[in-house]
This record gives C-alpha cells, structure tokens and sequence, in this order.
C-alpha cells in the first residue's frame, strides 16, 4: 500500500521547486485521523494529538514516476509557419483574434482610438466566449485545505 | 480558421508580421480565458528538490501530487510554500 505524503511547491525562476514533509524523524506535525498517519488516530492519547514541534520540509523522500501533475495553459500556436496553415482556434475565437490583429495594425500607425476600439472588441468576445463554456449551476470546490 | 483568411480579413499582407500578431493574439487569449489546457506527468526523484517546467507553459494552473494527504494513488493539489526551506538541497540540482 502506498504511503501518505505531504508536499509543498515553490517557483523559483522557471523551475519548480518540490519539498516533502519528513514524518521519519520526531520534528514532522502528527495528523491524527489522517489517512495513513503513522501517529495513530484522533482521540486516542493525550501526546498524539499535540504536535510535536516544527515541521522538517526536506528534498523528496522517495522517487515516483508520475508523480506530480502540472495542469499548465500551453502555447497553442507554435507550429504556425505559412499562410496554408490553420488556426486551431474555434470559429467565434478566430472571429476575436482578427480583431486582435486589427488592433496590432492600428497601434503600429499610431491610431490609438481605433486600437483601443479593436482591443476592446477583442477582450468582449474572448470573455463572452468562456462565459458560454460554463452552462447549468455552479458549485464551488473546497479546497484542499479545507476543513475535514 | 487559415492565417490567410485571417490576413483577408485584418486587411494585412505581410505574412510574418501577421504570424507574430496571431501568435500574439493566441497567448494573449489563453492569459485571458484559458482557451488551451494540458496536463503533463514529471517523475519525482529522490533527493531532487529542483524540476523543469514544460517549456511551452504560459501560465500553472494546477500542481497535483500522487499521495499527497491520501494513500489511494490520489493526485491532489498541493499548497504553494512561502517563505524559504530551511534544509538545504541535498544534491543541488
């Protein structure tokens, strides 16, 4: 059976930076009625429930392969070379980004009204379009530090 | 949607200035609205603190880890740290 991990994430410059929580040594945080804590379950002694000092955040413990999922916004356009080639765009979202192109056009000659005019247009259409993505109810998530 | 027809449309006819201005458009429209979204799997490496990102990222969404808070094989979003880590990288890579 796997273990419970704790981790913790930082950017620094274009890395990402991956600690986890040590629980092998006596300085981790006990998390009573947590899956897998190795502290025993809630209520069940004085001692286990207090935490037991500060938290020990080390360099991963164990490798996993798989183990972190980066859920990214990626650059969808780089392979746009020629003028054959199609944008992978939906139709609507295609219609916004001539206004976008508009827009360039119009800053390049200075003509700031018409530019701010074709921007304008752009970001309505772009903001209308996920607007139309989301129908129904909405719930929100909790979070995954929520209360348990 | 082709960039020529694109290009009719915007009233342009240089063909590279209209690729940077797409490619522009694009980006500008995924900070905006998240119009393209992918997922990307990174092994975990012991003792390496230190992974690149993909390189055709714009902006994170969403950094999930296998067993995070869970023993189920769970992927869970993990919380970003403040602050520095007072151990040091073992390895420094």
């Amino acid at each position: 059976m796997a273990s419970r991990k704790e981790y913790l994430y930082q950017i620094k410059g274009t890395r990402l930076s991956l600690v986890e929580k040590d629980f092998s040594t006596t300085d981790g945080l006990n998390f009573p009625g947590v899956d897998g804590s190795p502290y025993g379950t809630a209520g069940d002694g004085i001692t286990d429930d207090i935490p037991s000092g500060s938290s020990a955040y080390k360099s991963p413990l164990t490798s996993i392969t798989g183990g972190i999922e980066v859920e990214y916004v990626y650059n969808a356009v780089s392979s746009l070379v020629d003028e054959g080639d199609a944008i992978d765009l939906p139709s609507y979202l295609a219609k916004a980004l001539v206004y976008y192109v508009k827009g360039r056009i119009a800053e390049d000659v200075m003509d700031l009204e018409r530019k701010e005019y074709f921007m304008r247009e752009f970001r309505k259409m772009v903001e209308k379009h996920g607007n139309s993505q989301v129908p129904g109810p909405r719930t929100v998530m909790p979070g995954s530090h929520a209360i348990r | 949607m082709k960039v020529q027809e694109l290009m009719e449309r915007a009233g342009i006819t240089e063909t590279g200035r209209a690729l940077a201005y797409i490619k522009d458009g694009v980006e500008e429209m995924n900070v905006i609205s998240e119009t393209h979204i992918k997922t990307q799997r990174i092994d975990i490496v012991k003792d390496q603190r230190f992974y690149d990102l993909p390189d055709d990222h714009i902006q994170i969404l969403d950094i999930r880890c296998k067993n995070h808070l869970n023993i189920k094989d769970e992927y869970r979003s993990i919380p970003r740290g403040i602050g520095n880590v007072p151990i040091k990288d073992a390895d420094g890579v």
